[in-house]
């Protein structure tokens, strides 16, 4: 569909026609036409500037009325998954990143993790060309960046802006869950549906959020991944976690592995101390993205005004060869 | 003062004027026409003895001359809007040098001069009925190339015609011809009581527009129609011949009526005029002299 930014402008298209109806082009007097011999060269010559000029008008006329492509909702097929970035900016999260449990503070990494978590996404978004990606990033409150979105680069920016600044406050991992799993209320499943939680973990979930994440996760069907960052002094994850979590667990992490563990959906956790875990996280991601995706994408309004405005210029620049050739003086 | 050129007539004039050229009225001349009683002559000085004893009424007999007799020069001039064009010249000035010697030149010979120009209509104003007054053509010569032309055609030349006198006057027809054959024919065919000179006037540029790859738009000041023209070698020919066979159908047509045309594309010389009654004067004798 096409429309124009100003229809009014349109009124001076029969302007276009003068040109066909009467030349602008600089005449000589000639005693008898009726005597020049008919020469079908000029005769062709004379309708082609003629039109070129008329064409020249008109689309400067259609050129100045802005023609643009209305914007307009087109059904894509593709393979992916729908994968909502849920990223921790807490505090916590400026504080340097530790690497694997076996180095230590002199080791290579003096990132924070803040940074660690933006080089790790930014990596993983660009491996997933073809998922939906949104984005939500939490702190004490959930702040919802984007929305599920085919676009790599808005995805792009959307990670570098999670990067941008200090830490917000402390850690509630499960509203950001909760807004994470907003993304896919009220939408037809079309493909795989997966958080991406990166996050360093301290985070305490009560019963009742607990409650309402597992049902959310289950009904919505979204697998959790976790990429994990390691802080200093922290155990990691555990290699094989218990089902549950116990009222006595005094790591933080552990209590939220073991709770995901529990929440009988996918889960899977990965500790981000090198680039292989990171590659286990993307081939997880695409085993499960096998599954045809179907998306709305709507193309947005865009100006069409150049191609008017180019054959405007091309038909001048014609003309403007004609005109140089032209001799106002018969003799 | 104006070019002068000389001129003859190969027919007898009918006037009684007197004046420089053969006419068929008996009078005061060196040309002898016969014999008559001398009571109609009643010119004693001219008795023919030697006749009046061949007499078998044995009357005096006296010997009559042709006087010679003046004529009129008129020029029947195209005022249509073609001859304003500005060319390497404006063909009204070569109409005006043309008016201004014919002038001069009756003057000089004792003839009278008439001008009558036309272009949709008779044109009035331009009208001078045949006179002797001398310094005429002066006075015509300039009006005429200050005028600005606007007749959308030259169709009142045929009207012009009629203005022109029933004797036989020697007539110099100045116009680009630029109207169809046909009607070139009809005028023609109108003047054929006089003798006529047809002075085709075109101008070099017409023919040879400006050198070089060029696009020309022409409009015709008589139609208003216009057309544009990619000037190049080959439309140069093209339009050199157009004019080529445009002058030999005016040609064609010009001896078929026993008149030989003038074409002036560089202007008026009086010795072309001269020229031409000279090469006219010499078709007349007969072959072999």
């Amino acid at each position: 569909m096409f429309g124009f930014a100003h229809p009014w402008v349109l009124a001076a298209l029969p302007l276009s026609l003068l040109p066909l109806w009467r030349s602008a082009a600089a005449t000589s007097w000639y005693s008898w036409v009726g005597i020049l011999p008919r020469d079908s060269l000029s005769d062709g010559l004379a309708s082609i500037l003629r039109v070129l000029n008329a064409v020249a008008v008109g689309a400067t006329i259609i050129a100045l009325a802005a023609p643009f492509r209305t914007h307009a909702p087109l059904e894509r097929v593709g393979q992916g998954a729908e994968i909502v970035v849920l990223l921790d900016r807490s505090r916590s999260m400026d504080q340097a990143y530790a690497g694997s449990p076996t180095s230590t503070w002199w080791g290579p990494s003096r990132d924070t993790k803040a940074k660690v978590a933006q080089r790790l996404l930014a990596q993983f978004a660009a491996n997933r060309g073809h998922d939906r990606i949104g984005m939500v990033l939490f702190s004490t409150l959930p702040i919802r960046v984007v929305d599920l979105t085919p676009r790599p680069e808005v995805v792009q920016a959307a990670i570098r802006a999670g990067g941008l600044g200090h830490g917000l406050a402390e850690t509630d991992a499960g509203s950001g869950l909760l807004a994470a799993l907003s993304y896919f209320e009220n939408r037809p499943y079309t493909g795989a549906r997966i958080i991406l939680l990166v996050s360093d973990g301290g985070s305490d979930i009560d019963f009742e959020t607990g409650r309402r994440v597992q049902d959310l996760m289950k009904r919505e069907r979204v697998a959790l991944y976790w990429l994990y960052l390691r802080s200093y002094g922290s155990p990691g994850l555990l290699r094989d976690p218990g089902i549950g979590s116990t009222p006595t667990d005094s790591v933080p992490e552990h209590a939220l592995q073991r709770y995901f563990e529990g929440m009988g959906t996918p889960f899977r956790a990965y500790e981000a101390e090198n680039p292989e875990a990171l590659k286990r996280a993307i081939d997880d991601v695409n085993r499960l993205a096998n599954l045809p995706i179907r998306y709305i994408e709507v193309i947005p309004r865009s100006d069409r005004s150049s191609t008017p405005y180019v054959l405007a210029l091309l038909c001048s620049l014609a003309l403007l060869v004609g005109k140089y050739l032209e001799s106002e003086r018969w003799a | 003062m104006a070019e002068k050129f000389h001129y003859d007539i190969n027919w007898r004039a009918g006037n009684h004027y007197p004046g420089r050229h053969r006419s068929w009225h008996q009078g005061g001349g060196l040309e002898f026409r016969g014999h008559a009683p001398l009571l109609d002559v009643s010119d004693a000085r001219r008795i023919d003895l030697l006749a009046s004893l061949k007499d078998p009424l044995e009357r005096w007999i006296a010997r009559t001359y042709r006087q010679r007799s003046a004529i009129a020069l008129y020029v029947l001039a195209d005022l249509s809007a073609s001859m304003g064009v500005e060319g390497q010249r404006r063909k009204l000035h070569v109409l005006a040098d043309l008016a201004e010697s014919v002038a001069a030149s009756a003057h000089h010979s004792g003839d009278a001069f008439g001008f009558i120009g036309a272009d949709e209509a008779a044109h009035e104003g331009f009208l001078v009925p045949a006179t002797r007054t001398a310094g005429i053509g002066v006075a015509l010569g300039t009006r005429l190339r200050d005028f600005v032309p606007t007749g959308a055609s030259a169709s009142g030349l045929q009207q012009a015609a009629s203005w022109l006198p029933l004797r036989r006057s020697l007539v110099f027809l100045v116009s680009d011809l630029h109207f169809p054959l046909a009607s070139v024919d009809t005028l023609l065919a109108a003047l054929s009581r006089h003798a006529v000179v047809p002075c085709v006037v075109w101008d070099r540029a017409e023919f040879s527009p400006r050198p070089g790859l060029r696009i020309h738009n022409v409009r015709d000041p008589e139609t208003g129609e216009t057309r544009t023209l990619l000037v190049r070698p080959a439309l140069r020919r093209a339009l050199a011949a157009s004019f080529r066979r445009r002058y030999r159908a005016l040609r064609d047509l010009f001896v078929h009526r026993g008149m030989q045309p003038l074409l002036l594309t560089d202007g008026f010389r009086a010795e072309v005029l001269t020229h031409y009654f000279a090469k006219m004067r010499a078709a007349d004798l007969p072959q072999g002299l």
